[in-house]
C-alpha cells in the first residue's frame, strides 16, 4: 500500500492525501486505483493519438473529456487541466493548437506515469 | 466535515442505487462511497446495461455519468421516465460537464438533481437525502393510502368513498384558508396533510365484527355500541404510531380525524361528547365531508340522497352537528363538492350532473319521503 507518508516528496502530479480521502480512507481502495489508472493512460494516450493522426475531432474531444473526469477523480489536477485544454480545442476545431495542446497534455501523462510507477514500486 | 463522519447519522438501510459510469475508476470510487454509506450498490457501464440490470435489480436512486457509449445519460434518464414502473426512480446526472446546457438537458430528460465531477462528498450525501426523503414521502403517501383502503375493503358499499373524502376534505380545508379566522392554523401543509389523512378516519372499522359492520338495515341499540367503537380503535391504533413518531405530524392529524371525527359541534357526538373548538379542526373538516358523502351514497342501510337534499340537511345541521363556520364553508363551496360527488360517482347510484359541468335532468332514482343520518351518526335510525 501507498504510504501516506510519501506524498509530501511527491511531485504534484497527483494529490495522494486528497485521494485517500476520495477512498473513505480505504488504503487498499486507492492502490486497486492506480494501478488500474496506471494500466488505463497508455490505452487512453494511443487512443487520443489515434484520433487526432486521423482528424476525429469528435472523438479527441471524447477521450480526453474522459480523461479530464478520471484525473480528476484521481485528484491528478494538471492533467485533468492538460485534458481539459484539449477537449476544448478539439470541441472549436481548432486544429491549429490541438496538436500542441497534446504535447503538453502527453508531458502530463508521461509525469503522472513515472510518479504512480515509483509510488508502485515504493509499495 | 469527511463522508465518513457525516454519514453517522444518515440511514439509507440498503437503498437501492445504480451507478452508470464508463469510468471503472468512478464507478469504484463511487460505489465504496455508498456502501460504506449502507446503500446497496448495482453497477452498468452504460445506460444500454443499466435499463437491462433495471428489470431484475429495481434501484431506486440512479446515479449516471452524461457521456457513455451505446446509451448516454440523458438518454437513460428518458427511457427511464418512459417506463411504465409502479415506483419512482429518482435520477441524479454526476458529469464533469458543468456548463449550463448540460445541465438543461439532463434536467428536461427527467433528472431530479446534478450533480458536478469530481463528486464532493458531503455534496453527494446531502443530494442523496434529498432523494430519499423524496421517496420516503412517496412510500408514506402510498401506504396512508393502502392501509386505509385495507380497511374499507371489508365495508362492501363504499367504492371510492376514501378518494371523494379527500378530495372534499381538501375543498373545504382550502376554502378556510382564504378566511382571516384561520390565517394562522389553515396553510398550504395543512391542506395536503388533510389530504394525505382523511382517508383514515374510518381505520379503525377493521376491528368491527363483520355481523355489524355489514349488517343491512338498521342496527340495534347495542350493535350501534359496537360500530361507535371503531373512532376508539383507529384512534388507539395510531396512537401508539403517533406516539413513537412524535415528529411525523400527518400521524398527530390522523389520530384527530379517525378518533373525533364523529364528534359533534353541540357536544352530542362520540366518543367524547367534545364540544365547539374542543373538537380538533381536522374532525369537523371531515365530519362535514363524510357527512355528505354518506348521504349522497347509497349504503346497505340507505338510498343515495341528491345533492340538494344533503346540502339540505348540513345546512340544518349548522351549529348542532356541525361546526357553523364549516357549514358557511360548505355552502360556498358547495357547487365543487358536487362536482367531485360527479367525477368519482361509483356508477351505482344515478345522480344529477353538475349544472358546472352539463346541464342534465336529475336523474337521481331514490324518492325520498325523509331523511336519515349515516350509519355511524348517533342520529342514525335505530
Amino acid at each position: 500500500m501507498l504510504a501516506a507518508s510519501h506524498a509530501l516528496a511527491m511531485p504534484a502530479s497527483f494529490d495522494q492525501i486528497k485521494l485517500l480521502e476520495r477512498c473513505m480512507g480505504n488504503g487498499a481502495l486507492m492502490q486497486k486505483l492506480l494501478v488500474e489508472f496506471l494500466k488505463s493512460l497508455p490505452i487512453e494516450k494511443e487512443s487520443l493519438e489515434e484520433a487526432v493522426q486521423t482528424e476525429d475531432w469528435s472523438s479527441v474531444a471524447r477521450i480526453s473529456h474522459k480523461m479530464r473526469g478520471t484525473a480528476l477523480n484521481m485528484c491528478a489536477k494538471p492533467l485533468s487541466d492538460a485534458a481539459l485544454q484539449v477537449e476544448i480545442v478539439a470541441r472549436a476545431i481548432q486544429m491549429d493548437l490541438v496538436e500542441h495542446r497534446c504535447i503538453e497534455l502527453n508531458q502530463h501523462i508521461e509525469m503522472l506515469m513515472n510518479a504512480l510507477t515509483r509510488e508502485a514500486s515504493k509499495a | 466535515m469527511t463522508g465518513i463522519s457525516s454519514l453517522a447519522g444518515s440511514k439509507p438501510n440498503g437503498l437501492k442505487v445504480m451507478i452508470v459510469d464508463d469510468d471503472p475508476i468512478a464507478l469504484e470510487m463511487l460505489a465504496n462511497f455508498l456502501q460504506v454509506a449502507g446503500y446497496n450498490v448495482e453497477l452498468a457501464s452504460n445506460g444500454k446495461e443499466a435499463l437491462e440490470k433495471m428489470r431484475h435489480y429495481a434501484p431506486r436512486i440512479v446515479i449516471s455519468d452524461v457521456d457513455m457509449p451505446e446509451m448516454n445519460g440523458v438518454e437513460l434518464c428518458r427511457a427511464i421516465r418512459n417506463r411504465q414502473s409502479i415506483q419512482y426512480t429518482y435520477l441524479i446526472l454526476l458529469t464533469s460537464h458543468s456548463d449550463s446546457d448540460s445541465v438543461l438537458l439532463g434536467l428536461d430528460a427527467g433528472a431530479d438533481d446534478y450533480l458536478s465531477k469530481p463528486f464532493r462528498h458531503e455534496e453527494l450525501r446531502l443530494r442523496l437525502e434529498g432523494g430519499r426523503r423524496l421517496l420516503t414521502l412517496e412510500g408514506r403517501d402510498m401506504m396512508i393510502f393502502s392501509l386505509a383502503k385495507l380497511a374499507e375493503s371489508r365495508d362492501q358499499d363504499t367504492g371510492t368513498h376514501l378518494e371523494r373524502i379527500r378530495e372534499y376534505s381538501k375543498v373545504l380545508a382550502t376554502e378556510l384558508m382564504s378566511w382571516p379566522k384561520f390565517e394562522h392554523v389553515v396553510d398550504a401543509q395543512f391542506v395536503e396533510l388533510i389530504y394525505l389523512t382523511s382517508p383514515l378516519h374510518d381505520v379503525g372499522k377493521v376491528g368491527i365484527p363483520d355481523s355489524v359492520l355489514l349488517k343491512p338495515g338498521k342496527l340495534t341499540p347495542d350493535e350501534f355500541e359496537v360500530m361507535k367503537r371503531h373512532t376508539l380503535i383507529g384512534g388507539e391504533t395510531l396512537s401508539a404510531s403517533a406516539q413513537a413518531y412524535p415528529e411525523a405530524s400527518f400521524l398527530k392529524m390522523a389520530l384527530d380525524i379517525a378518533l373525533k371525527h364523529h364528534e359533534r359541534w353541540d357536544g352530542t357526538g362520540y366518543p367524547f361528547q367534545l364540544k365547539g373548538e374542543d373538537i380538533p379542526l381536522s374532525a369537523r373538516i371531515v365530519a362535514v365531508a363524510d357527512v355528505y358523502d354518506a348521504l349522497t351514497t347509497k349504503r346497505v342501510y340507505k338510498p343515495a340522497f341528491t345533492h340538494e337534499t344533503a346540502a339540505d340537511i348540513i345546512y340544518k345541521s349548522r351549529g348542532s352537528h356541525f361546526d357553523p363556520d364549516l357549514v358557511d364553508a360548505f355552502a360556498k363551496v358547495e357547487e365543487q363538492m358536487r362536482c367531485i360527488r360527479y367525477e368519482l360517482d361509483e356508477c351505482s347510484v344515478a345522480i344529477k350532473k353538475p349544472a358546472a359541468v352539463s346541464p342534465l335532468p336529475i336523474q337521481c332514482e331514490n324518492n325520498l319521503a325523509g331523511v336519515s343520518y349515516p350509519r355511524c351518526s348517533p342520529s342514525h335510525p335505530l
